[in-house]
């Protein structure tokens, strides 16, 4: 069992990832087993990975000045460089059409070309500080910084202030039904249909470190809590409680949730009777 | 000597005056313009031929008649105002202001109250502008920018750019237009934010463009005379950590110089100064952009500050920094970015109140700056005259593109003023004042005035074309080009909302004031020139 740090889980197709300071690694059987993808790097020294998102085929991982590109599912990898100074990728999201990537100190970084070329695209991006990402298909794009929230409609290309200011946005998501949620480091969950102004205090949390969808649930991490909601996002309940911090979250669209805890990915289910 | 003209004689030589700037520029109206030929002050150069109604009303200058020349000043600043503020509809003001003032000179001659015209003639602005409001469109999106974007300058090679740098950019963003000196349009964007103003010494460059990474940040407007001036902030950049330094400053001598250079090369600390962007009074708000988007706190004269008490806090930083012989560039400004934001929201108020033309762009200069990114756009054409014939149409362009962007488009064709007449009558009611109804008459000829000049240009009879427009829907008009009545937005003979208004509300309230001038003063005769024999 791994214990260095664990950043980030994301699931997909069956699958999970975990971003972890030794690298990036997959398991294909719910968390039991795990392999490291970077193996056919040969790397001499531990390639840490901050944050991982996963479309198909194509993986990009986040890493030390730029981010990893595969389009074998991590059979073969290609770096990709960003500007420098090296920047600290702390977010990244994929759709049909779009790959972003949040930076701890230079904003958001955009790739018209699933992963290969990447461009900083941060014309009214205010705070560069990039805490949390999140895409729809249609271009619509929303960046969660240290200073609140940052919509674009133009795939990334440039950023709006929303109403949403002044407190830091460390997690968002779309929900099946295209409703934005947002989870704040002191203000809690609040949800918006609209994405511009309808804004919703979901939860009585107020830290909400993480959010994951599937098509007939969300969930939402608050420290020690694992939250759920079968509404949109509308009521929310406490589904567990643990004695240390939920340091990542995962949930599949098959059923399975993951979380991690001290380093190390349990998987839960969703909804237990 | 000291003349004075009193009336009849002011209003028909203001009329004169008048007629002699509008006429030239009525010609310029529509898609189908007729030009102006100027001719040059050099021996042996062709004429030149223009067609923009603001830069040929500003060469019309120094009429013959001084009365009427007085005249002819009132629609020279009248345009010139809005060419730059708006960067459009200068024609159609001329044509409006001529309309308005001639219809206000027949009622006034028969005995009228200027006073009571003007208020009403105002009164009526208001009602025309609160009617352009509700026909108004807004533009979103590249496809639609484009589309209007090519409808204001007829030149797609640059329409494409513009419609995707406003598309990126917004109202707000920093676009500098270039010429390209190739046949080419090309355009960048550039990430983070740049000013003119580069190196101050060259020899503070060892490559033509240097790099730094990572560096504090100096914002001041002193002059830096003596080594000691600078040593402090060097001492608080290498106590914070900092291995190279970027200085803000008046000017530099010397002597600083050497010092800077002799640390790069004994110490490794790497220094470049570059000159305070902007001058005199906005220097202090550019000093507080760069504040707010470096951190730090900028030391200004006025204030009483001096570099030699400077502290380690009180440096501002940024991830990367560029320095050129003309440029200096930030990107990444490690600013508290609530304060940025408040910033940009004060600029963005600011903006909105300012009333001159120039401070205004240069609020919204500063604005765009904070914004963290601009554009690049290369004007190219086969000869260096086509070259700055179109670079002066892509400024004109984003001038009123930004407007568009903000406050969007209108039915264009006149049509939008003509579809403002059945509001205006609603307004003169029953019973109405001699003075309202003078100005209701004065306004009605007006609102047609603009069509009235296009179809006129364009060869087309005026009157029956109107009387077919009016039978038509809101959005529908002519289009002289095609012969045709069509859904002006989807053809795309559109004007900008905010261009249009402040055409509207300049002509009409310029005209108005322009009828209480009863009274012309000349102070000074007009300089002669002596000539030999």
């Amino acid at each position: 069992m791994m214990s260095d740090t664990l950043y980030a889980l994301a699931a997909a197709d069956g699958q999970l990832y975990a971003a972890r300071e030794s690298g990036l690694y997959r398991s294909e059987d719910r968390g039991a087993h795990w392999s490291a993808l970077y193996e056919p790097l040969g790397l001499d020294t531990p390639l840490p990975t901050t944050c991982v998102a996963v479309q198909g085929a194509l993986i990009l991982a986040g890493v030390p000045g730029g981010v990893l590109h595969s389009t074998d599912a991590g059979a073969h990898w290609q770096f990709r460089r960003f500007t420098t100074p090296a920047p600290f990728i702390t977010a990244l999201t994929l759709t049909d059409t779009l790959a972003l990537a949040g930076t701890l100190e230079d904003g958001v970084f955009c790739s018209p070309d699933g992963g290969i070329t990447w461009l900083p695209q941060n014309y009214g991006l205010l705070d560069p500080c990039v805490l949390a990402l999140t895409a729809a298909p249609e271009g619509m794009a929303f960046a969660g910084t240290s200073s609140g929230l940052f919509r674009s409609s133009n795939g990334g290309r440039s950023w709006q202030q929303t109403s949403f200011q002044r407190t830091p946005v460390l997690s968002l998501a779309f929900t099946s039904e295209g409703v934005l949620l947002v989870g704040t480091e002191s203000a809690g969950l609040w949800r918006s249909r609209s994405q511009v102004d309808d804004w919703q205090l979901s939860t009585p949390q107020p830290l909400i470190n993480h959010i994951s969808v599937t098509q007939t649930a969300a969930f939402a991490t608050a420290e020690r809590h694992l939250l759920s909601s079968r509404n949109q996002g509308q009521t929310w309940y406490v589904q567990h409680g643990f004695d240390t911090p939920i340091t990542a979250l995962a949930a599949s669209s098959s059923g399975p949730l993951w979380i991690a805890l001290n380093d190390t990915v349990h998987l839960l289910q969703p909804f237990p009777r | 000597m000291t003349r004075v003209v009193f009336q009849p004689q002011t209003y028909e030589a203001l009329k004169r005056g008048i007629h002699q700037v509008v006429e030239p520029v009525r010609m310029t109206l529509g898609p189908l313009p007729r030009v102006v030929a100027f001719s040059s002050s050099f021996d042996g150069e062709a004429p030149e031929l223009l067609d923009k109604g603001s830069v040929i009303a500003r060469r019309i200058t120094q009429l013959g008649e001084r009365d009427a020349d007085m005249g002819a000043m009132l629609v020279r600043d009248l345009l010139w105002r809005l060419h730059k503020s708006v960067g459009d509809a200068t024609a159609t003001a001329a044509v409006l202001f001529e309309a308005v003032y001639n219809a206000g000179v027949h009622y006034l001659a028969a005995g009228g109250s200027a006073m009571a015209l003007r208020q009403f003639l105002n009164e009526g602005a208001q009602l025309v502008l609160a009617q352009l409001d509700t026909m108004s469109v807004p533009v979103i999106g590249e496809a639609a920018l484009t589309r209007a974007a090519a409808a204001l300058c007829s030149d797609p090679a640059l329409a494409q750019p513009l419609g995707e740098i406003f598309a990126v950019l917004d109202a707000y963003g920093q676009i500098d237009i270039r010429s390209s000196y190739s046949r080419e349009t090309r355009w960048e964007y550039i990430d983070g934010t740049y000013w003119t103003g580069g190196a101050l010494k060259a020899e503070l460059l060892p490559t033509p463009r240097v790099e730094l990474q990572n560096p504090a940040v100096v914002m001041t407007d002193f002059a830096l005379n003596e080594p000691g001036d600078i040593a402090p902030a060097l001492e608080a950049a290498l106590r914070a950590g900092k291995r190279s330094l970027l200085i803000f400053a008046e000017s530099i001598s010397a002597s600083v110089t050497a010092f800077l250079l002799a640390n790069r090369d004994q110490a490794g600390f790497q220094a470049v100064a570059v000159k305070t962007p902007d001058q005199f009074k906005d220097r202090m708000g550019t000093l507080n952009d760069l504040a707010a988007l470096v951190g730090g706190r900028p030391f200004i004269q006025a204030t009483g500050n001096s570099l030699r008490r400077i502290q380690s806090a009180d440096l501002g930083a940024a991830r990367s920094v560029w320095v050129d012989r003309d440029y200096v560039g930030i990107t990444g400004g490690k600013g508290d970015a609530r304060l940025r934001q408040d910033q940009v929201t004060r600029l963005r108020t600011q903006v909105t109140l300012a009333e001159d033309p120039d401070q205004r762009e240069r609020l919204r200069s500063r604005l765009g700056k904070l914004m963290g990114g601009s554009a690049v756009l290369w004007v190219g054409g086969t000869t260096e005259r086509e070259i700055r014939q179109r670079k002066l149409l892509a400024e004109n362009a984003v001038e009123t593109m930004r407007g568009i962007v903000q406050f969007g488009i209108l039915p264009g064709g006149g049509v939008s003023l003509l579809r403002c007449q059945p509001a205006l009558d609603a307004w003169l009611g029953s019973p109405a004042d001699i003075s309202q109804r003078m100005a209701h008459r004065a306004l009605s000829d007006a609102l047609s005035a603009p069509a009235r000049a296009i179809l006129s240009n364009a060869g087309c009879d005026p009157s029956a074309t109107l009387a077919r427009i009016s039978a038509e829907a809101p959005d529908r008009g002519y289009d002289v080009l095609t012969r045709q009545m069509v859904n002006l937005l989807d053809a795309g003979i559109i004007e900008s909302t905010a261009a249009y208004k402040a055409a509207v509300q300049g002509a009409i309230n310029t005209a108005a004031a322009a009828l209480t001038i009863d009274v012309l003063v000349h102070t000074r005769n007009p300089e002669t020139v002596l000539e030999p024999g």
